[in-house]
């Protein structure tokens, strides 16, 4: 009687981690581009994407912050993605503004599309892997997912290592 | 609750600094500079304002120094600036801080809160807190050019 229960529960269980993967697919995505590589984020991840915008510097931040900007009279901090993850400084002016308490825009190329399902890949083989969730593939090439909570976790460490 | 508060604002092209009025001890303008470096002393400090807008923001000022404010610090302050400040109150609510990690730390570093006027931005800054930060800094920079030039000496060694 138990080894059903058992294979009853294991079998809920394993259920239920299908459930998860099929609502984790499902997740609509947000794919954008940094310089020319595809990057995807969590559309509940973004609050909004602003364009036009004018940065303000403030000092005594990593270069990859570049200041502020102004949304709805509020500071927002701006990260350029690129260059937070070694590569080289962006002049777009299009800013993805996070939906969390951290007051923080990506600073972002451009937008292509919101996603419905696709198929989640691994990611890790890159050196920052720890900035993403898996990958999806979009025009044949690879976009990662944005880990958010992992880049503010490294911008937090790289402030207070100033 | 204070809903409005007084600010000298020291303009520098398109950013305002603003110091608030409580934390202003005294001012004046061009005859009371060396009556600023004599009161500062050996224990005191002059803040360059421009030195410090020039290497930070990138404005380039006019070098003749017009102003000196003294400011309410632990040790004898003086900010001293080419700028002369406007007086203004502006409402406390049109301020925004910045939340976070990042807004933390900025505090800490002397940057309070921000206000957006049209295409410009005026921080609100504690002349005290940036004095530290700064002179660590500097204090950093001047080690690391110790440290480098003493490496350089042992290879030449």
């Amino acid at each position: 009687m138990s080894d059903n229960l058992y294979d009853d529960i294991l079998e809920l269980e394993t259920q239920e981690v299908d459930d998860f993967e099929d609502v984790y697919q499902t997740q609509p995505l947000l794919i954008f581009t940094v310089g020319e590589a595809y990057y995807a984020v969590e559309s509940v991840a973004v609050r909004e994407i602003v364009r036009n915008t004018e940065i303000f510097s403030v000092p005594f931040l990593p270069s990859y912050v570049k200041g502020v900007l102004n949304y709805y009279s509020k500071p927002f901090a701006v990260v350029d993605f690129s260059m937070f993850l070694g590569d080289k400084k962006q002049d777009a002016k299009m800013f993805m503004v996070l939906n969390d308490e951290s007051s923080v825009a990506l600073q972002i190329t451009d937008i292509e599309e919101f996603t419905g399902e696709r198929e989640l890949q691994n990611f890790t083989e890159s050196a920052n892997a720890n900035y993403f969730k898996g990958a999806v593939y979009f025009k044949n090439v690879m976009a990662p997912i944005l880990n958010v909570e992992n880049i503010l976790t490294k911008v937090r460490a790289d402030i207070e290592k100033n | 609750m204070k809903k409005i508060e007084w600010f000298a604002i020291l303009q520098f092209g398109d950013i305002d600094l603003l110091i608030s009025q409580k934390d202003v001890a005294e001012g004046g303008y061009s005859g009371n500079i060396q009556e600023a470096f004599d009161s500062a002393g050996e224990n005191g400090q002059l803040f360059f304002l421009d030195d410090f807008v020039r290497d930070r923001f990138g404005f380039f000022t006019d070098e003749k120094i017009v102003t000196a404010l003294q400011i309410k610090a632990d040790f004898p302050l003086f900010l001293v600036t080419s700028v002369v400040p406007k007086v203004e109150s502006i409402p406390l609510e049109e301020f925004g801080v910045l939340k976070g990690a990042i807004g933390k730390w900025l505090l800490s570093c002397g940057f309070t809160a921000f206000r957006f006027v049209e295409n410009r931005v005026q921080y609100l800054v504690d002349i005290n807190k940036i004095t530290i930060k700064w002179n660590d800094e500097f204090e950093n920079k001047i080690q690391y050019l110790v440290d480098t030039n003493k490496n350089m000496e042992k290879e030449y060694d």
